[in-house]
C-alpha cells in the first residue's frame, strides 16, 4: 500500500518485490565479485607496506655513559644538558627535502620508481621526481599523546619498502646527529671564547691579591713615623726652650718689646711645625698594624680570595663544559628509540583479495536492494507507474 | 575458561534473552534504551571497536522486527524522507568502487546501511504516545546520567589537577574539558545539546503537571551546566539557536524566562563554584576571534582543502569517490595535513559535513544527499499543520527544531553517522505515520486519546 507519505509492505510483499528482481539482486553482486576478483587477480599490483615505530631519545642518557673529563680528572656519571629529540621535529625531518633526498640517493630510488625515463635530460629532474613518489609512498602517523611516531611505505616491492622504512630511520638519525653536532660545535667555541675571558680576569685577580700580601708586608709606615718622631723630639726640646726663654724676658723689665716679639713669633713658627708633625705622627700611626687594621685587611684579602675561588670554579664549569661540547659534537649517539624495526611484509598490503570481493559483493547487493526498493518505492506511488510515482514523490517533496 | 567467565558469559547470555523477549514484545522499549547505550558507545567496546552495547541492541531490534514480520504479520513502513534517502544510498555504493581507499569505503556503506536501518525501525516502532513518552523519559535520565558524570568528572579533575592547572591549560586543553561518558567533549556537548532540545520542546505539553515541569527544567539546569563545561562551541551555539526556535511558539514563551535562568544558574555556577570561571569566560570571548584560534582555522584549512580536492579531484559531478576524503587531502597536502586531520580531527572527513560530500561525490553527491533532508523539513512542515497528541506534538516540534540546528551544525562537525540526527529522521517518519495522524473526525483535537492509532500487530510467536 502506498500512501502520500510512505509505502507500506509486508513481509510477503517484499519477498515478492525481491522474488520479481531476483536478477537485480543476483546480478549485480556475482558481477561485482567478478569484475573485482579479476582486478585485483590480474589488474592492480600488489603493494607492500613496512613500517617503523619511534620515540624520541634523551641524548643524555647515552652519554651520560661516556667516561668524560671533570676538574682534571676521567670520572663517569657526568651528566649533560638534556638533548631531546622530539618526534615532532623528526616528523619534520622525515618530511624534508634533505632526508628525503638521501633516501632516495642511497636506495637509488630513481630506478626504482622510474623516473629517469621521465626526466632523460636532468639528473636532478629525476630525483626530484623520484623524491615526489617517495612522498607518495610514505606516510607517518604521530600520536601526540604517546608520542610514537609510525613511518609507513607502500611500494611494489616488499624488500624495498622494508629497506625504505629503514632508511627514513637512518637519515633521520644521520640529520638529527648534524643538528646536535652542529650546536655542540656552536657552544664549544663559545665555552672556549669564555674560557680565556675567565682567564684573564683569573690572573688579574691573582695580581691584585699578591699586591695586597706584599703592601701590608711592607714597613714604610713604621720608617716614616721613626723619622717624624726623630724630628719631633729636637723641636721639642727648642719649643721648651723658646718658652722658658719667653718666661725669662717677661720677668725682665729691661727686655725690648722687639725682643719679645721676635721671640713669639719664633714661638709660633715651631708650633705649627710641631702640629704638623703631630698629625703626620697620628696618619702613620693608623698604617701601623694594629689589630683593627689587621682585621680590615684580612676581610680584604679573603674577599680577593673568594673572588678568585668563584673565578676559578666558573673556568673548571667552562671547562667541563666546553669538554662535554667537545665531546658532544663528535659522540655518534643514537637519537631514536626504535619500538618496530621495519620487517619485510610476507603479504601485499593491498589489495586484501578475500575482504575486496567480498565487499564490493556486498556493497553490490546494499546498492542493488536500495534501488530496487527504490523503484518499488515509485511504481506504489504511482499506482503501478514510475513514472507518475516520481512526478508524484517530486511533488511530495 | 574461568567461573567469573561463565558468570559473565552466562549474564550476558540472560541479558540477550531478556532483550530479545523484551523487543519482541515491546521493541519501542529497546529504541528507549539505545538512546541510553548511545551514550556508552565509547565505553566498553570489544572487537575491532564494533561491538558495543549499541550496535548489539541495534542487531536485536533487527532481529526482533523481523520475526514481527514473520510471525505477526508486521508490514514495513518506509517515510518518504527515507524512501528519498535510498538513491544516496545506491550513489554511495556506486562511487565506493571509484574510491581511492575502497575498503574504508565498502565499510562506510555498509554502516550508513545500518544507520538507514535504525531510522526505519524507529519510524515504524514508534507508535503510541506512551512509547514517545517513555522515549522522552529515556532522553532525560540519559541527559541526566551523562550531565551528572560530566559535573563529577570535572570537580574530580579541579581536586586533582589542581584549579591553577585548570586556569593555566584553560578551555583548550582537551584534559580539562568536561567529557562525560565520550571519548571527545564536543560529542558530549553535541549529545547534550540534542537531548536538552527535546526536553525542552516536551515543556510544550498542556498536560504536563507542576511535577513534570520541574523535573525536566531541573534536568535541563544539570545539562546545561555540563554542556558549558564541556567548552563545545558548536553545543553553546546549537542549544542557542534552538532556543531562540523555541522562542518562536507560544507554548514555550513563559518558559523563556526560565531558559535564561537556567543558562545564568548554570553560567554563575561554573564561575563561583568551579575554577573553570576564567576558561569559560575565555571561551566566550574566543566567539569574536571564531577562525582565528587552532580548532578555527584547522576547520577553514580542512573545508578549503576539501573545495580545492572537488575543484581538481576525479570529476567536478560525482566527485572522488565514498570516502576517499582521506585519501585525496593526503594526496593533496602531503604529509603534515594527513598528521593534523588523523590526529586533531580524528575522522577522515572534513568538519564541514558538505564540503565532504561534495569533494567525495561531487554535485551529484550533494543533491542526493540533500533531498531527504528536505524532504524530511516539507513532511515536518505538512505534519505542523496537523492536530497532534500533547505528546506528539512536543516530540514533533523537538524533531524540528533539532533538525533545523543539526543542519546548521552539519557546517562545523561531521555528522553522517550521528545517531541522534538518524533518531530524528526516524521520528519524524513515526509521527507521519498512521499511528499518529489524525482521523477524519478528529480535527483540530488536541488530546492523546485523538490521536490514539488503531492497535499495532504484535508478535503471535
Amino acid at each position: 500500500m502506498a500512501s502520500g507519505f510512505q509505502v507500506d509492505s509486508s513481509l510477503l510483499d517484499l519477498l515478492n518485490l525481491f522474488r520479481r528482481r531476483v536478477a537485480w539482486l543476483i546480478w549485480p553482486p556475482v558481477i561485482a565479485s567478478l569484475v573485482s576478483f579479476l582486478v585485483v587477480q590480474f589488474v592492480v599490483a600488489p603493494r607492500y607496506e613496512s613500517h617503523a615505530s619511534i620515540l624520541p631519545q634523551q641524548i643524555s642518557e647515552v652519554t651520560a655513559k661516556q667516561p668524560v673529563l671533570e676538574r682534571g680528572a676521567f670520572l663517569r656519571g657526568f651528566s649533560f644538558r638534556d638533548v631531546t629529540t622530539r618526534n615532532s621535529t623528526n616528523m619534520e625531518l622525515m618530511v624534508s627535502d634533505r632526508v628525503r633526498r638521501g633516501v632516495v640517493e642511497n636506495l637509488d630510488l630513481v630506478a626504482f620508481f622510474g623516473t629517469a625515463g621521465r626526466h632523460p635530460a636532468s639528473a636532478e629532474g629525476a630525483t626530484q621526481a623520484a623524491m615526489e613518489a617517495l612522498a607518495q609512498a610514505t606516510r607517518f602517523e604521530l600520536s601526540l599523546q604517546l608520542q610514537v611516531l609510525t613511518v609507513r611505505v607502500t611500494t611494489r616491492d616488499p624488500e624495498t619498502s622494508a629497506r625504505i622504512a629503514a632508511a627514513y630511520l637512518t637519515q633521520t638519525n644521520a640529520a638529527n646527529l648534524d643538528r646536535i653536532h652542529a650546536y655542540a660545535k656552536q657552544r664549544v667555541d663559545f665555552f672556549a671564547e669564555r674560557l680565556a675571558e675567565v682567564k684573564q680576569q683569573v690572573a688579574a685577580l691573582g695580581a691584585q691579591i699578591g699586591t695586597q700580601v706584599q703592601r701590608s708586608r711592607s714597613a714604610a709606615p713604621e720608617r716614616e713615623l721613626e723619622i717624624a718622631y726623630g724630628f719631633l723630639a729636637p723641636l721639642q726640646q727648642r719649643l721648651l726652650d723658646l718658652h722658658l726663654q719667653q718666661d725669662r724676658l717677661g720677668r725682665d723689665q729691661a727686655a725690648g718689646s722687639a725682643e719679645r716679639l721676635a721671640l713669639a713669633a719664633e714661638i709660633r713658627v715651631f708650633e705649627s711645625f710641631l702640629a704638623d708633625i703631630d698629625s703626620l705622627a697620628e696618619a702613620r700611626q693608623g698604617l701601623l698594624p694594629t689589630p683593627r687594621n689587621s682585621q680590615l685587611a684580612a676581610l680584604e684579602r679573603a674577599q680577593l680570595e673568594r673572588d678568585l675561588d668563584l673565578l676559578q670554579a666558573l673556568e673548571a664549569s667552562l671547562l667541563e663544559s666546553r669538554e662535554a661540547a667537545r665531546l658532544e659534537a663528535i659522540l655518534d649517539v643514537e637519537t631514536l628509540t626504535i619500538l618496530d624495526r621495519p620487517i619485510v611484509a610476507a603479504e601485499p598490503t593491498w589489495p586484501r583479495k578475500r575482504m575486496t570481493v567480498l565487499l564490493a559483493s556486498v556493497i553490490a547487493l546494499i546498492g542493488s536492494a536500495a534501488g530496487v526498493t527504490f523503484v518499488d518505492a515509485l511504481a506504489r506511488l504511482g499506482a503501478g507507474s514510475p513514472a507518475l510515482g516520481w512526478r508524484r514523490l517530486l511533488g511530495e517533496t | 575458561m574461568s567461573i567469573g567467565q561463565l558468570l559473565l558469559l552466562a549474564g550476558a547470555g540472560l541479558g540477550g534473552l531478556g532483550a530479545g523477549l523484551l523487543a519482541l514484545r515491546q521493541p519501542a522499549v529497546l529504541v528507549a534504551l539505545s538512546v541510553l547505550t548511545i551514550s556508552l558507545d565509547y565505553k566498553g567496546r570489544l572487537g575491532e571497536g564494533f561491538i558495543t552495547a549499541n550496535n548489539l541492541l541495534k542487531v536485536v531490534l533487527i532481529g526482533a522486527f523481523l520475526v514481527q514480520m514473520l510471525c505477526g504479520g508486521r508490514r514495513l513502513r518506509l517515510p518518504i524522507h527515507l524512501i528519498w534517502f535510498l538513491p544516496y544510498l545506491v550513489f554511495a555504493a556506486i562511487s565506493s568502487y571509484y574510491s581511492a581507499d575502497f575498503l574504508q569505503a565498502g565499510f562506510y556503506v555498509v554502516r550508513l546501511t545500518l544507520v538507514w536501518i535504525y531510522a526505519v525501525l524507529v519510524a515504524n516502532l514508534i507508535e503510541r504516545e506512551w512509547q514517545l513518552s517513555l522515549l522522552l523519559l529515556a532522553m532525560a535520565a540519559t541527559a541526566l546520567f551523562v550531565s551528572v558524570t560530566a559535573h563529577m568528572q570535572t570537580l574530580n579533575i579541579a581536586a586533582l589537577a589542581g584549579a591553577e592547572l585548570v586556569q593555566k591549560q584553560g578551555p583548550d586543553a582537551g584534559s580539562v574539558r568536561a567529557l562525560g561518558t565520550f571519548w571527545d567533549a564536543n560529542a558530549l556537548g553535541g549529545f547534550l545539546g540534542v537531548l536538552s532540545l527535546f526536553l525542552t520542546a516536551g515543556l510544550a505539553r498542556a498536560n504536563l503537571g507542576w511535577i513534570g515541569r520541574t523535573a525536566i527544567l531541573c534536568v535541563l539546569g544539570v545539562a546545561f551546566g555540563a554542556v558549558l563545561l564541556s567548552f563545545s562551541r558548536s553545543a553553546w551555539l546549537m542549544i542557542g539557536l534552538g532556543m531562540l526556535l523555541f522562542a518562536r511558539e507560544r507554548r514555550l514563551r513563559p518558559y523563556v524566562g526560565w531558559f535564561l535562568a537556567l543558562g545564568l544558574g548554570g553560567a554563575l555556577y561554573v564561575l563561583i563554584a568551579t575554577p573553570y570561571g576564567q576558561a569559560l569566560t575565555a571561551r566566550v570571548l574566543s566567539f569574536g576571534e571564531l577562525g582565528q584560534d587552532y580548532s578555527g582555522r584547522f576547520r577553514w584549512y580542512l573545508a578549503l582543502s576539501g573545495l580545492q580536492i572537488w575543484s581538481d579531484g576525479m570529476h567536478w559531478l560525482w566527485g572522488s569517490g565514498f570516502h576517499s576524503f582521506g585519501e585525496q587531502i593526503w594526496r593533496h597536502w602531503y604529509p603534515l595535513a594527513t598528521h593534523d586531520m588523523m590526529y586533531h580531527s580524528g575522522t577522515n572527513m572534513s568538519h564541514t559535513l558538505l564540503v565532504t560530500l561534495l569533494a567525495e561525490g561531487g554535485l551529484l553527491g550533494v543533491l542526493l544527499f540533500v533531498v531527504p533532508f528536505v524532504a524530511a523539513l516539507r513532511v515536518l512542515g505538512r505534519l505542523r499543520r496537523q492536530p497532534h497528541g500533547e505528546v506528539g506534538g512536543s516530540v514533533l516540534l523537538g524533531c524540528q527544531v533539532v533538525l533545523v540546528v543539526k543542519l546548521v551544525d552539519t557546517f562545523f562537525n561531521p555528522l553522517m553517522y550521528d545517531n541522534l540526527l538518524w533518531l530524528t529522521l526516524g521520528l519524524i517518519g513515526a509521527i507521519a505515520g498512521p499511528a499518529f495522524s489524525p482521523r477524519p473526525g478528529d480535527i483540530g483535537a488536541r488530546s492523546n486519546r485523538a490521536a490514539l492509532p488503531i492497535d499495532p500487530p504484535t508478535a503471535r510467536c
